[in-house]
């Protein structure tokens, strides 16, 4: 029973990432014409235009490049920020706190025309940079918020003991808080990751030229064709775009674990 | 190491005082103990001699240096926390060794002094091991450890053994005072378990409700606790106290209670209350055939060569401790003499201890 149940679930879950998979193997004038979710031929045409006729890899290496930047101006900013709300003592301190998470409540869209023209003033229109700051703003706030969790269940004599010890705040910070909550910082990191990797809405608007594009745009720009949209080269864009973030956590979510395990409190 | 003196010490939480006017001297080399029981604000004093709780008012010496304003870096003592705070994704050698690399010695120096320790507690084996990986009492020894290599003035040690089950802290409380006697620490110990308070202080400080109500070496706290608080908290199984009226007949001083009445021995003779409280220990009390004070037994406790019985006298329910060999039953009625040597006093009113000629 208990086995059904999960097989349902995770039926569930997976099924939209089952269609796409085999959708991305089907030739798209089968999709068009006929819903039915057994394919009658596979193909990898669909992948062979899209590695090979289309800017995907261009894409691939400019997701990368914004992900990345995105990645390494957050994590100090999360860092410093997490570490201040959670330890230092400032008028206004927990206001801040609640605050921080209140960026999340405008509707991106209403940002795009404000953003564009301040980014156009500061000249960080049509650069990775500029769409990487944009990315960091958003990763950053939920970012503290997170790893203020993973501060909190520290124990605080750990930094009693250094304090007592005559060891410096920041030497504290770097060398022993920061290995502490290391695993913390990982899973943030690969949050941020994602968020800059499934970007979309400014990126469109900061990146104009087209050999700057990041996936999102470009797969666009291509699935939705000048006469009608590629479904079949959509879903092999959208495996092509998974791909990546998949192997990437293959890797470091091993390592993401071992962290856990070996690091840990007690 | 250094002599410790607190002076009109005073913690306020809000409101609330926590420690109220504690005045403490601390001599070069001795082991002092804060014992009471669970709230009575040993932590809070520890913390603040340490550095890590501010004042709300009075003076802490470290030395000859008034160190209220100095953060906890800076005052030169090392703390044992009652959860060790080991770094934990440091290995031993390197948890040892940090607090001297952050000072900037060499690493020379650095790894000398670490051998050194790890030698005394036993830790060479250790070393290269990370704290996940160490027993219970290994973790205590590389938390000792920690404050051992920097060779601080004083030691401050928050129930550094309340973490290990009875035997192995019974064995390492035998190695603490050696460890200590052998490096003539000053060390500032809190404890709420009296047992260890009694072994390891060599004098102790009987908190209560955020005040030291006794000061004084472990026997004396023992043989003449300072009130009624004390006489309790201090020794087990614990004291038995039972309301007592004196009066004088034929120029004796005789105690009466509803059940018996008892001659004072003459050392009490300058006393001129006429209600007390009287105290007496288990161990105090002796079976005797005949005469004595007489009560029917409730419950027996078998404690290994001895038993515990207690006993309903008038109104009261005492508890004498007997030889195991005796057979004894529920519901039996039983005879026991004072050890007139050892009884206390206590006035009702502020419970003090009422002074006998004897002790001064
Ligand atoms: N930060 C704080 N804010 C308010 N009250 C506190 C704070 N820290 C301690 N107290 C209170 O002060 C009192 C003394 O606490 P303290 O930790 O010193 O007791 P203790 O003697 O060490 O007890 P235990 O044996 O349980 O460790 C307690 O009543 C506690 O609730
Ligand atoms: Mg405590």
């Amino acid at each position: 029973m208990r086995l059904f149940v999960i097989i349902l679930i995770m039926f569930i879950l997976l099924a939209p990432f089952l269609w796409i998979l085999l959708a991305s193997f089907r030739p798209n004038m089968e999709l068009v014409r006929n819903q039915s979710l057994i394919p009658n031929s596979l193909t990898i045409e669909n992948y062979v235009s899209l590695f090979s006729k289309s800017g995907y890899w261009q894409w691939i290496i400019n997701s990368f490049i914004v992900a990345m930047y995105t990645v390494l101006i957050s994590i100090p900013l999360i860092v410093a920020g997490a570490y201040s709300v959670y330890r230092t003592y400032f008028w206004g301190r927990n206001a801040l706190s609640l605050f921080l998470l209140s960026v999340y409540i405008f509707p991106t869209a209403l940002l795009v025309v404000p953003i564009f023209r301040i980014f156009n003033d500061l000249q960080l229109v049509d650069s990775h940079l500029g769409c990487a700051l944009m990315n960091t703003a958003f990763a950053v706030p939920f970012g503290i918020w997170l790893l203020q969790a993973f501060l909190k269940s520290l124990p605080p004599e750990l930094e009693e003991a250094a304090a007592v010890d005559g060891i410096g705040r920041m030497r504290t910070l770097m060398q022993i808080i920061i290995p502490q909550v290391a695993p913390g910082i990982i899973a943030i990191a690969m949050f941020a990751f994602i968020v800059s990797w499934t970007e979309y809405l400014f990126a469109m608007t900061l990146l104009l030229s087209n050999d700057l594009h990041t996936l999102p745009i470009g797969l666009t720009g291509i699935v939705f064709g000048q006469y009608r949209v590629n479904w079949g080269f959509a879903a092999a864009g959208a495996v092509g775009s998974a791909i990546p973030v998949f192997l990437l956590f293959l890797i470091v979510g091993r390592w993401f674990i071992r962290g856990i395990s070996a690091g840990a409190i007690k | 190491m250094a002599s410790v003196a607190l002076k009109n010490l005073c913690k306020k939480f809000g409101q609330t005082s926590v420690v109220k006017d504690v005045n403490v001297e601390i001599g070069d080399g001795e082991f002092l103990v804060f014992v009471g029981p669970s709230g009575c604000g040993k932590t809070t004093t520890l913390r603040m001699v340490v550095g890590l709780e501010s004042l709300s008012e009075g003076e802490i010496h470290i030395g000859n240096r008034l160190v209220n304003n100095l953060p906890p870096g800076d005052r030169d003592v090392a703390m044992v926390f009652q959860n060790y705070a080991l770094y934990s994704h440091m290995t031993v050698s390197r948890n040892l060794g940090f607090a001297l690399k952050a000072r900037g010695l060499a690493e020379k120096e650095i790894t000398k002094r670490v051998q050194r320790v790890a030698k005394m507690l036993d830790l060479e084996e250790l070393l290269e091991r990370k704290p996940k990986q160490l027993s219970g009492g290994q973790r205590q020894r590389v938390a000792l450890g920690r404050a051992v290599v920097r060779n601080p003035q004083v030691f401050l040690m928050d129930e550094p053994l309340s973490n290990l089950d009875a035997l192995l802290r019974l064995q390492t409380r035998k190695e603490l005072i050696e460890l200590t006697t052998e490096l003539n620490s000053t060390v500032i110990y809190v404890t709420h378990d009296q047992v260890e308070a009694m072994t390891m202080g060599h004098r102790l400080a009987v908190m209560n409700k955020g005040e030291v109500v006794q000061l004084d070496p472990p026997e004396k706290v023992f043989n003449e606790p300072a009130n009624r608080f004390v006489a309790e908290f201090i020794g087990s199984p614990p004291m038995n106290f039972l309301d007592v009226e004196i009066a004088e007949e034929n120029f004796q001083k005789i105690l009466k209670s509803d059940a018996f009445d008892m001659v004072l021995p003459e050392t009490w003779y300058s006393i001129s209350e006429s209600k007390a409280i009287l105290g007496f220990r288990p161990h105090d009390a002796r079976l005797v055939a005949e005469g004595g004070v007489s009560g029917r037994v409730t419950v027996v406790e078998t404690l290994g060569a001895e038993k515990l019985v207690y006993l309903r006298v008038g109104k009261n329910s005492l508890s004498i401790l007997v030889p195991a060999t005796e057979k004894i039953r529920s519901g039996d009625q039983l005879r026991f003499d004072l050890n007139q040597d050892a009884l206390h006093l206590f006035n009702r009113e502020d419970e003090k201890r009422m002074p006998s000629t004897k002790q001064s």
